[in-house]
């Protein structure tokens, strides 16, 4: 671990040694700690009749590990203090580091280890007592899971490295620790895979970490604000996936995934446009149902940018396109309405998102409900009540359906938003105003890049190898090489080398 | 202006009335629920389409758009006086309308249309439509629409067939083919028998073509009202042999029908006299073709398209006719022999 020694608001006070005098340092360590009730101070004398004492945050210690690992053998097992200091200390703890500065030391404590100070010696020891709430793992909530595995991430980097060290048992799989933030420093992994990834995505990647100046970075999805290529477009460029698998398997495509301390979550990067529309489901059904549920995601990513600017710009201007009977209906639907397509569709739009945030925050039960009632009753009575035409009501059913196929949240939001100014558009020039609506939104996406990686690819600019995985999933077979638009090191599968 | 609240013109209709001015018709859903009647009728004077618009516009509760006609009706008192074509010029002008409109004939005043009884049918403007396009799909008539009638019009090969309807006892009836002149006049129309022989000569062909015919044949011993066949033809091969004979032009026609008997009124042992049932309907087509021939050819009319055959295979003598295919048309020899090919029986008993 890089230290920093500006981390600390006194540097020279911090910086100071640990005296050999016990009282000092335990003076000095409930001078820090004033305002912490969580800090125990525990001074005792060990068998041999040696003052030392036990420092630790209550909240961050395990209690049973500090009584039966430390305190028990100290008091009544060793001898004498000295043991400790031999090569092979006798105390059941997995790792115990020498500290001499406070700095060091006040970084152990917030880490969750338990300090031993001895009267006479002038350095501290650390022992990994650690134990904090911790969430069991469980299914992941937003990316459900079909066929993979049913393990998302927990909110301890720990386990989220062994989820993924469980799918990647591979010696060459790096993870590089960093850590942001100058307040509350946190924990970041990088993790690559050393011959497949290219070099330069791991070095974009460490730059752009080191060069976050914050006081503290919560989560993931603030980390991911500050290091992606393009914070002012809605579109996000890496993905954040809180599925071990589907991490092992852009790891494994020569992606780089970082993962952050109390973040249940992973990023990966480089992503492309593409890679959105892929769920890991995809790989474990069978390739033709995998390739139908790709064209329908991608029929669903246009239907919920364009239908209802379709229906407003028909509606308003163009309604010779729409073949005789259809017109005659949607004509007698529309009659009762008071309003202009656009105030139509908006107030109806708008009225979905509520309902959809509003579920969002609701426990499930409650949830649900809401769900039903503003689905069918709100929509029943708006009908009825003439404030907004039945087909409408359709198209924006649909159009909400659609938007939530798209197996990544972040991208499916993106998508919802984008179809405001579309409809805005649409309503002043039709199907002129939508055609230069989505041209300059195609635009934007080819333009777009992450970690430099053109975020159109493989569609624009073309790469046509890579299509085997893009709007069809080919059998597993043929998928030899690994993506082209992520260039690895080594673009062809192990074991899958030309005899 | 939003769709409820435009009048979208879906049949349009021109006619002379009896003082000779131009009417025009224009029919437009009513969308308001509140209204009792779905349809909003429009029927003003005017010299001209465009004229007539802004005489619709100040007729109607919205405005009115002219880019989905679906029919256009034109009256037969309008088609003896005048030819139609330069009335419909603002809608071919207009690259926004449509030129997928059905052009049809209407053998009476196209008024009746509009009073027709609609009662247990429907919005008149998709009435008229759907009867036209089933009768189109089961292949009784051709269905030009709009373009292809003003290609037809102005091409000086062949000569317009559009269908005809009329209005008996407030009802609206297809009749047939109305077949116009190269001027745009109207000649003469086609039965709903006569019309399925007209198309299959022309190798015209949707899906089927239904023929149903008297046998005139005196090898077959049945009683008169029985001597009945209909047969439903599926596919047609054509050859047609253009000459010059004496100066004049000779079409000679091979037709290889392919068909399934649908119907036979009388007894025939078909196992063992199966040449001679194909022989008797192939006669009795034959007769029947040429006298549909010997009919147009009478009136200098060519809606079959002989002048496509005798233009592209005789150029040097359509050359010396210059323009006058019509007449030289008339003095044609024009045999057309049919060979049967019966597909399927059907169930003998």
């Amino acid at each position: 671990m890089e230290t920093n020694p500006s981390n600390t608001q006194d540097n020279n006070q911090n910086s100071n040694p640990v005296s050999s005098d016990i009282m000092v340092n335990i003076e000095y360590i409930s001078n820090r700690f004033s305002h912490s009730p969580d800090l125990i101070i525990r001074s005792f004398q060990t068998k041999g009749e040696e003052n030392v004492a036990l420092v630790f945050f209550s909240c961050l210690n395990d209690k049973a590990s500090i009584n039966e690992d430390l305190l028990r053998p100290l008091m009544f097992h060793l001898d004498s203090i000295s043991e400790i200091f031999q090569p092979e200390i006798p105390l059941p703890i997995g790792s115990v580091q020498k500290l001499n500065s406070w700095v060091d030391i006040e970084k152990a404590m917030f880490r969750g280890e338990s300090i031993l100070f001895i009267d006479n010696v002038s350095h501290a020891l650390a022992f990994c007592t650690q134990g904090w709430p911790q969430r069991a793992i469980a299914e992941p909530q937003i990316e459900s899971s079909l066929k993979g595995g049913h393990q998302g991430f927990v909110e301890t980097l720990e386990i989220n490295l062994a989820l993924i060290r469980r799918y990647v048992t591979d010696d060459n799989l790096v993870v590089k620790e960093h850590s942001v933030g100058k307040r509350a420093p946190t924990k970041v992994y990088i993790l690559y895979i050393e011959d497949v990834v290219n070099p330069d995505y791991v070095q974009e990647v460490t730059n752009r970490i080191q060069n976050i100046k914050k006081d503290a970075v919560l989560d993931l999805g603030e980390l991911e604000e500050m290091i992606e290529d393009d914070p002012l477009t809605v579109f996000p460029q890496f993905l954040i996936s809180e599925r071990p698998d589907n991490i092992a398997s852009n790891l494994l495509q020569g992606r780089v995934a970082i993962l952050m301390d109390h973040s249940p979550n992973a990023i990966v990067a480089p992503m492309t446009l593409a890679a959105f529309f892929q769920s890991q489901d995809d790989y474990s059904s069978r390739w033709i149902v995998a390739t139908f549920l790709r064209l329908l995601r991608v029929t669903a990513f246009f239907l919920a940018i364009i239908l209802p600017s379709l229906y407003i710009a028909v509606i308003s201007f163009h309604y010779e396109v729409i073949p005789l009977d259809l017109m005659l209906s949607v004509g007698e639907s529309r009659s009762r309405v008071p309003f202009p397509p656009i105030l139509e569709a908006i107030l109806m739009e708008i009225a979905i998102e509520m309902l959809r945030e509003a579920g969002l925050r609701l426990p499930n039960p409650i949830g649900q409900t809401v769900g039903v009632v503003g689905g069918i009753v709100v929509g029943e009575a708006a009908v009825q009540a003439g404030i907004v035409s039945n087909i409408m009501v359709i198209v924006v059913s649909v159009t909400a359906i659609a938007g939530f196929i798209i197996p990544n949240y972040d991208m499916s939001s993106a998508i919802r938003l984008v179809r405001f100014p579309v409809m805005i558009i649409s309503a002043l020039f039709g199907i002129v105003g939508l055609s230069v609506g989505l041209m300059v939104l195609f635009a934007h996406l080819i333009s777009l890049k992450s970690l430099g990686v053109p975020f159109g690819s493989p569609i624009a600019p073309i790469h046509l190898i890579d299509w085997k995985d893009v709007f069809v999933r080919v059998p597993l077979n043929w998928m030899k090489k690994r993506p082209f638009s992520v260039n690895p090191q080594q673009s062809r599968r192990l074991g899958e080398e030309k005899e | 202006m939003y769709l409820e609240k435009s009048d979208i013109i879906l049949l349009l209709g021109i006619d002379l009335n009896e003082k000779n001015e131009l009417v025009f018709f224009a029919d437009t859903p009513v969308f308001n629920t509140d209204a009792k009647k779905k349809d909003h009728h429009i029927k003003v004077t005017a010299k001209s389409l465009r004229e007539a618009r802004y005489r619709f516009d100040s007729l109607s509760p919205g405005s009115i758009v002219k880019g989905k006609i679906q029919t256009i009706l034109i009256g037969k008192k309008l088609l003896q006086n005048r030819a139609v074509l330069p009335y419909l010029d603002v809608i071919l002008r207009d690259p926004k309308d449509d030129l997928n409109s059905r052009v049809i004939f209407i053998d009476g005043p196209v008024e009746d249309i509009f009073n027709a009884n609609m009662s247990d049918k429907g919005r008149l403007s998709a009435v008229i439509r759907n009867m036209i396009d089933t009768s189109f799909y089961s292949g009784i008539i051709t269905n030009p629409n709009l373009q292809q009638y003003v290609a037809q019009q102005l091409d000086t090969r062949f000569t317009p067939m559009v269908p005809a309807m009329k209005v008996i006892h407030n009802e609206p009836k297809i009749t047939g083919m109305a077949l116009l002149s190269h001027k745009g006049f109207y000649v003469t129309t086609l039965n709903l028998s006569e019309s399925p022989l007209a198309l299959s000569i022309q190798a015209f062909f949707t899906d089927k073509i239904p023929l149903s015919m008297n046998i005139t044949s005196d090898k077959i011993h049945a009683k008169k009202e029985l001597k009945r066949i209909s047969i439903q033809i599926k596919k047609i091969k054509r050859k047609v042999d253009t000459r010059i004979v004496n100066g004049h032009y000779q079409f000679d026609v091979q037709l290889t029908l392919y068909a399934d008997l649908v119907e036979r009124m009388f007894f025939l042992d078909a196992e063992k006299h199966a040449d001679l049932q194909n022989k008797i309907i192939e006669e009795q087509l034959d007769k029947e073709y040429n006298n549909l021939i010997r009919k147009i050819q009478q009136k200098k009319i060519d809606p079959i398209g002989f002048g496509v055959y005798a233009r592209a295979f005789k150029y040097d003598q359509w050359k010396k006719i210059k323009g006058e295919w019509f007449d030289q048309y008339a003095k044609a020899k024009i045999n057309i022999r049919t060979k049967l090919i019966l597909i399927n029986t059907g169930v003998s008993h």
